[in-house]
């Protein structure tokens, strides 16, 4: 055993000395480089996926060179992202909440290059933060439900409870009631992000319950394919998942993440980039929804294009379905007539609306 | 057929065998990355080099290694006694676990040996279940260790979902920072951190435990068997005992140094699965306490080259898991087609 280590601890060595010499000659000519750090895989049709769609549109449009990290740990991201600032990227693009603190730890060192985390809070000189108002698109999405409900009973498949799900599902909701006050959105609690087959279950007992449309938050569209296999509809999530339940998904909301890669990268690139919160909705093309299933009547069609218009013509504050007024689930009024929900109060919800059944899990 | 030991194996072979393991699996996995349209020889170079090559590299190759060390050891140590303790992920959990709550609520100058010490115990108390159990009813520790993990990994999930969730993290599951007198300290602007050099000196300390004292010895009587031990006056029940307590110290321990040296907050999914990783560090290393480290190195240059891997080339994830598997694979697997042969 003592030889095998001497042995070992002498390649080590070799290797250790090849390495510092070798080192500068491997440096590369400048060219605009963007890097991505992504939370899940890129084929999941779902979070991380949306991003690299993103990804590849500005690689085609600015004909720069783009490099992506899949299903990174968020332990693992401060070496994910340290090695991509150690390799000259301009920008680096951190697309997971768990990222905040690696990213906001390696920009310190790397003033020059260019910092942008998706969905979190922190900033700093180098860090910009970019995130979209999905819970407008899941509004528009609950509107569908509402109308194409005829049991009244609407399942929602959840991931994990942070403000982020549950400002979405209270919009969805906010969306049925808008339309069908009788309608109630039945929550079933997952615990992940990702695991095709707890949320194939959670769909299949909703759908026991009497539930005719399933929605979700996940990034896998097991729920909309249940929710085929059983005959009924469903809302998909991060992206047009119209071919995985061609008969059930209505509709999705979806991220359209291009737009605002364009506009950073754009900026970064003309040297105009500065540390900003991008927080964009519909109005901006950031969040949307897919395009509707032949089923989905044109009475429907009708209402959601009314309602997008008040995003669009900016008839409603961005917070909108988030003004008042709005009950809890004891009842209590959260917001009275005409008040609006600030972004600080949607960033840290832990309520539902009073047409949620379910619980937060405390 | 049927497989039989070989009764003579070269010294040569028995040496050159990981060696050669590795490079069997290298040509595997090359077929592989020319799969995927990458060329070999440069992915190794670039894995070589950024990880030897750079301080970046080679200080996480250290901070990689370490819980690896630490859950090796807490699989190691009970192995010598003829245990398996697939429980160092929940002991790691528990250990984490405490940690936290000292740091949170009890900052004091202090507070790092406070943790150190409370985390050895809580991951000890997790890994003394199993062994009372298999010590008093012979209860399968295997199953016993393995079950205990999730209750371990879901107490914390509960926690950061509800008590222990922060102030300040807009109602994220994560407990809010630790304070500075609760983070163990960093060295050369890198991640290396204090803990590094704590999991080394506690290789030593358990190489010369093993090696120099009566208990270490007793210990190998019982791994190679109980029934000589019995005879020989060895309690075979304290021994299971002891050895599954220092396992779970050792394994808490490299929860707290996780939690504490790079965390620095309590959150879900603190470990990507280092506790199941100790299983085949133990094996690779035959139960030698120093070989250890080479062999929880080997796994954390799998991990910090795989990444690089990844920034490289922007290759599936999958590749680089199909990667690392395969070369444990080759190395266990040559191991056995050495010192076995089947026979007609």
């Amino acid at each position: 055993m003592k030889k095998l280590i001497v042995l070992a601890v002498l390649i080590a060595a070799t290797l250790l000395l090849l390495g510092c010499t070798q080192e500068k000659t491997t440096e590369q000519k400048k060219e605009f480089k963007a890097a991505f750090v992504y939370i899940g895989p890129v084929g999941d049709a779902g979070w991380s996926y949306a991003h690299d769609q993103g990804r590849k549109f500005i690689e085609k449009k600015y004909g720069i060179k783009t490099s992506y990290s899949e299903s990174v740990p968020e332990g693992e991201a401060e070496r994910v992202i340290r090695e991509y600032a150690e390799q000259g990227y301009n920008i680096i693009f951190t697309t997971s909440f768990g990222y905040m603190d690696p990213t906001i730890a390696v920009a310190k060192d790397y003033p020059n290059i260019v910092f942008e985390h998706c969905s979190g809070y922190k900033t700093a000189k180098n860090v910009g933060t970019y995130f979209g108002r999905i819970y407008q698109a899941d509004y528009l999405t609950g509107i569908v439900a509402g109308m194409m409900t005829k049991s009244n009973k609407i399942g929602y498949v959840a991931p994990v409870p942070i403000p982020e799900v549950i400002r979405g599902i209270n919009a969805f909701a906010l969306g049925v009631k808008k339309v069908n006050p009788n309608a109630t959105v039945h929550v079933v609690w997952v615990g992940t992000w990702y695991d095709p087959a707890k949320e194939r279950e959670a769909a299949e007992s909703l759908i026991n319950e009497g539930c005719d449309v399933i929605a979700q938050g996940q990034d896998s569209p097991a729920a909309q394919q249940v929710a085929q296999e059983h005959g009924v509809h469903s809302i998909g999530y991060n992206s047009d998942m119209y071919k995985f339940a061609p008969k059930a998904h209505l509709t999705a909301a979806i991220w359209n993440w291009s737009v605002v890669y364009d506009y950073i990268v754009k900026n970064v690139m003309e040297g105009k980039w500065k540390s900003e919160k991008i927080w964009w909705g519909i109005d901006k093309g950031l969040v949307g929804l897919a395009p509707f299933n032949e089923v989905v009547p044109e009475k429907v069609k009708k209402v959601v294009q009314e309602e997008k218009e008040k995003y669009l013509k900016g008839e409603v504050p961005e917070q909108y379905p988030f003004v008042g007024p709005i009950y809890d689930q004891q009842g209590k009024l959260v917001k009275a007539k005409g008040e609006v929900m600030s972004d600080e109060e949607l960033l840290s919800m832990m309520f539902f609306v009073d047409n949620v059944v379910g619980e937060i899990p405390k | 057929m049927r497989i039989e030991r070989r009764e003579e194996i070269s010294k040569i072979v028995l040496y050159s065998l990981p060696f050669l393991s590795i490079l069997a699996s290298l040509i595997f996995v090359g077929i592989l990355l020319w799969f995927v349209g990458v060329n070999p020889i440069e992915a190794y170079y670039i894995m070589l080099i950024r990880t030897f090559g750079s301080k970046l590299g080679l200080s996480e190759l250290f901070v990689k290694s370490t819980p690896l060390i630490l859950t090796g050891l807490a699989v190691a140590i009970p192995m010598r006694a003829g245990l398996w303790n697939i429980g160092a992920e929940g002991q790691l959990y528990m250990g984490a676990f405490i940690a936290s709550f000292v740091a949170l609520n009890f900052a004091s100058p202090f507070a790092i040996p406070i943790m150190f010490v409370l985390a050895a115990i809580f991951g000890a108390a997790w890994a003394f279940i199993p062994a009372i159990l298999k010590a008093k009813f012979e209860l399968n520790e295997i199953i016993s260790t393995l079950l205990l993990n999730y209750v371990a990994i879901y107490w914390v999930e509960y926690l950061v979902y509800g008590p222990m969730r922060g102030k300040n993290v807009y109602n994220f599951p994560y407990s809010d920072l630790f304070p500075e007198c609760a983070t163990l300290p960093r060295f050369f602007d890198t991640r290396l951190h204090l803990g590094v050099i704590i999991a080394f000196l506690i290789v030593f300390i358990m190489y010369l435990t093993f090696r120099k004292t009566s208990f270490g010895f007793s210990v190998n009587v019982v791994g190679a068997n109980p029934r000589a031990a019995e005879y020989a006056g060895i309690d075979r029940k304290k021994i299971i005992v002891y050895t599954m307590l220092i396992g779970g110290a050792i394994a808490g321990i490299a929860g707290m140094e996780e939690i504490s040296g790079i965390h620095h907050r309590l959150r879900a999914a603190i470990s990507p699965g280092y506790g199941y990783a100790g299983i085949p560090i133990s094996l690779l290393a035959k139960g030698n306490i120093l070989a250890i480290i080479l062999s929880a190195m080997l796994f954390g240059f799998l991990y910090v080259g795989g990444s690089a891997l990844q920034t490289t080339y922007s290759i599936p994830i999958a590749v680089v898991y199909i990667f690392q598997s395969l070369v444990v694979l080759f190395i266990i697997g040559g191991e056995f087609f050495v010192r076995y042969r089947v026979v007609r």
